[in-house]
C-alpha cells in the first residue's frame, strides 16, 4: 500500500515534467513490434467500425441494424483490449466481461423485441405488427 | 535468455494479434458487401468471435509479461471472456436470424432453399 497508482495511468505518479502517454518505446526490434503491431491494429479495427456504422445507418432491415450494433460492440472489445496492451494494464479486463455481458443482453432483448409479435401465433394476419397488442400467452 | 524469453513472447504475441485483426477485418468487410441478413450474420458472427478470441489471448500474453504478480486473475478472466463469447455469440446469431426470418427479411435472390418457408409470415 505504499504505492499509490490510479486506474488510468500505467505507471505510478511521476514529476510532472514527464509525460502521461505515451510509455517508454520499447528498446527491443520484437518490443518495437509489438507497438507498432497494436498501432495498425487501432487503425484497422476502427475502419472495420465504420463498416459497421454503415450497415447500422444503411441496414434494409432491423436484424441488420441490431447485428452492426452487436458486431460494433465486440470490436469496441477489441480497442479495449488493444488500449489494455498499449498502455500494460490489466485494469480493463472486468470492463471487457461487462462489454460482452451488455452487448449479449442487448441482442437477446432486441431478437425478441423482433420476434415477439410473430410468434404468437397472429402473425399472418397482423402483416405490420405492433407489438403493443400482442400478448404472447393470451392468444 | 531472458531477452529470447521475450523475443518469442513478442513474436507470439504479433502473431495472435494479427490473426485476431485478421478476422476482425473479414467480419467487418463481411458486414459491409454480403447481399442479405442471413449472410451478415454468417460471416460477422464467425469472424469477430474467432479474432476477438485471439486478441484477448494476446492481452493475456501481453499482460503477463508486465505484471506477473496477477498471472492467474488475468488468465481466469480472459478464460471466462473468450468461453463467454463462444457461448454467447451463437446464441445471439442464432436469435437474430429466427427473428429476421419470423420478420420476413428479404433474402437475396440466388438463395436456394429455405427450409423455414411455411413459417414465415408472407408465406401464404
Amino acid at each position: 500500500m505504499s504505492q499509490i497508482t490510479t486506474p488510468l495511468l500505467a505507471t505510478p505518479i511521476t514529476p510532472s515534467s514527464t509525460p502521461v502517454h505515451p510509455e517508454p518505446a520499447a528498446s527491443t526490434w520484437h518490443g518495437l513490434l509489438v507497438e507498432w503491431t497494436v498501432e495498425i491494429s487501432i487503425v484497422c479495427i476502427a475502419l472495420a467500425m465504420f463498416f459497421c456504422v454503415y450497415r447500422l445507418l444503411r441496414g434494409p432491415h432491423l436484424t441488420d441494424r441490431v447485428l452492426a450494433v452487436d458486431t460494433l460492440a465486440v470490436k469496441l472489445i477489441g480497442l479495449v483490449i488493444l488500449l489494455m496492451i498499449r498502455s500494460r494494464t490489466p485494469w480493463f479486463l472486468e470492463g471487457v466481461l461487462v462489454l460482452s455481458l451488455l452487448s449479449f443482453a442487448g441482442t437477446v432483448a432486441m431478437a425478441q423485441y423482433i420476434a415477439r409479435p410473430h410468434l404468437a401465433g397472429n402473425g399472418r394476419e397482423n402483416e405490420s405488427p405492433d407489438p403493443d397488442n400482442t400478448v404472447p400467452g393470451e392468444a | 535468455m531472458e531477452s529470447m524469453t521475450q523475443l518469442m513472447l513478442d513474436l507470439l504475441i504479433v502473431g495472435f494479434l494479427i490473426f485476431g485483426l485478421f478476422f476482425m477485418m473479414v467480419g467487418g468487410l463481411g458486414l459491409l458487401r454480403m447481399p442479405d441478413v442471413y449472410h451478415r450474420m454468417h460471416a460477422a458472427t464467425k469472424g469477430v468471435t474467432l479474432g476477438i478470441s485471439s486478441m484477448l489471448v494476446a492481452a493475456a500474453l501481453a499482460l503477463s509479461t508486465v505484471e506477473a504478480s496477477s498471472v492467474f486473475r488475468i488468465g481466469t478472466t480472459v478464460a471466462m471472456v473468450i468461453l463467454f463469447q463462444f457461448i454467447a455469440n451463437p446464441v445471439g446469431a442464432h436469435m437474430l436470424a429466427k427473428a429476421a426470418h419470423l420478420d420476413g427479411a428479404p433474402q437475396w435472390k440466388k438463395t436456394l432453399s429455405d427450409d423455414l418457408e411455411s413459417t414465415s409470415p408472407d408465406a401464404g
